[in-house]
């Protein structure tokens, strides 16, 4: 009687594992291939995501930046032309100065010379128009101290926009990736030809 | 028998279950993060993976009916099967939305060039009024100044009477006295261009992480 329990228990035990294995593996198996091919293609499509969105980012950057420097330069360059109409103004006032200073030497030669005729008319005029001569000179040179104030102003701000144009070109080179350090080693090389 | 209850302990449903709660493809915890357009989903794991349709008895009863085995095999390859059709669903998901993802950052990317344009062409506009001005208030300012050189020369004149000599160099003070004006209108049209200078900063980034 043992012998039959042994062998149906055998006969059970192989139809189980017929059964379990065969179909079912093969449906594991594919299942198994689909899970892999759904985690490739998760992980290939965000890392083309992730790349496309550095892209985009690196080129909005230096977009971003090299406007920033172009509206930095034009602010700069006006500032320039302005220096140098300050500088422009400043050398007026000096012939003014020189137009004075000789006319100054012309009136007290001509001083010396009425005193000498003793020709009161001549020294009264003179020393007159050497009263308005001077009163015209202070003026100028009032005029002069301001436009220096102008012009020491202007260096100042011109410094201050030639520094932030500099620091863009540095952050253009270094946050702007093969695209930025193009563009600075350009800038470089065309300072250099200039 | 024990040795016959324990096999059914751990029957095939069951280890394939425990098989896909420890596969580490899927995290079910990132599934609560934030998520942004710009991260695709991931796939969710079944949580009762081909459940045996077995009860404890029915289990214990199929060791000695065959056919319960067959049906547990054939409830087991369906769910293998179902599930693999659910993952070829999840790629088709995965691909469009990967396509929604790529589309946002093209049209967020050309929103932003656009707004660069737009700014730059009113900035160029701005630039050029302001420089415009500057020329027109250099070009009087030298002219006040020739007007104050010649005034200078014809207060020294010969033949012109102290009278005469008075209002030309009141005149010349006049003059003298118009040129700061120049200067300061000139400074308020850089002070305009300052300020409108946009301050230096890391670009904004264009789609949040």
């Amino acid at each position: 009687m043992d012998w039959l329990v042994s062998l149906g228990k055998e006969y059970i035990n192989a139809t189980m594992r017929f059964y379990s294995r065969y179909p079912s593996n093969t449906a594991r198996k594919n299942w198994q291939e689909k899970r892999d091919q759904v985690q490739r293609t998760l992980e290939e499509h965000q890392q083309n995501i992730d790349r496309h969105i550095a892209q985009a980012q690196s080129s909005y950057d230096f977009h971003f930046l090299t406007d920033l420097h172009f509206s930095s330069v034009n602010v700069a360059n006006s500032a320039h032309k302005l220096l140098n109409d300050a500088k422009e103004h400043l050398a007026g006032i000096n012939d003014l100065l020189i137009g004075s200073k000789e006319q100054r030497a012309t009136l007290q030669a001509t001083l010396e010379s009425a005193r000498a005729n003793k020709d009161k008319v001549l020294i009264h005029e003179t020393i007159e128009q050497l009263k308005m001569l001077n009163e015209l000179r202070k003026n100028v040179f009032e005029e002069k101290e301001k436009i220096k104030q102008e012009k020491d102003q202007l260096f100042a701000k011109l410094k201050e926009l030639n520094c932030r144009t500099s620091e863009l070109k540095e952050l253009i080179k270094t946050h702007c990736g093969s695209k930025g350090r193009d563009w600075y080693n350009k800038r470089l090389e065309a300072r250099r030809n200039h | 028998m024990k040795t016959l209850e324990r096999q059914l302990r751990h029957s095939n449903a069951e280890r394939w279950n425990d098989e896909i709660k420890h596969s580490n493809w899927t995290k079910g915890n990132d599934m609560n993060q934030k998520t942004s357009i710009t991260k695709l989903e991931l796939v969710e794991p079944t949580k009762n993976f081909a459940p045996s349709t077995e009860g404890k008895w029915g289990k214990l009863l199929s060791i000695f009916n065959p056919l319960g085995s067959i049906a547990n095999m054939y409830a087991t390859t369906l769910a293998y099967k179902i599930e693999t059709k659910r993952l070829e669903a999840e790629i088709v998901r995965i691909e469009n939305q990967a396509a929604i993802a790529h589309s946002v950052i093209d049209k967020t990317y050309q929103l932003k060039m656009e707004e660069l344009l737009q700014k730059r062409i009113a900035l160029v506009g701005f630039y050029a009024s302001v420089n415009a001005e500057l020329d027109r208030l250099h070009i009087e300012r030298m002219t006040v100044l020739e007007m104050a050189k010649c005034s200078q020369q014809h207060v020294f004149v010969s033949g012109l009477s102290l009278e005469e000599r008075q209002m030309l160099k009141e005149m010349t003070l006049e003059i003298l006295r118009e040129l700061p004006r120049f200067g300061e209108q000139a400074n308020i049209s850089l002070q305009k261009l300052v300020q409108a200078l946009p301050p230096v900063e890391i670009p904004p980034r264009l789609l949040s992480e």
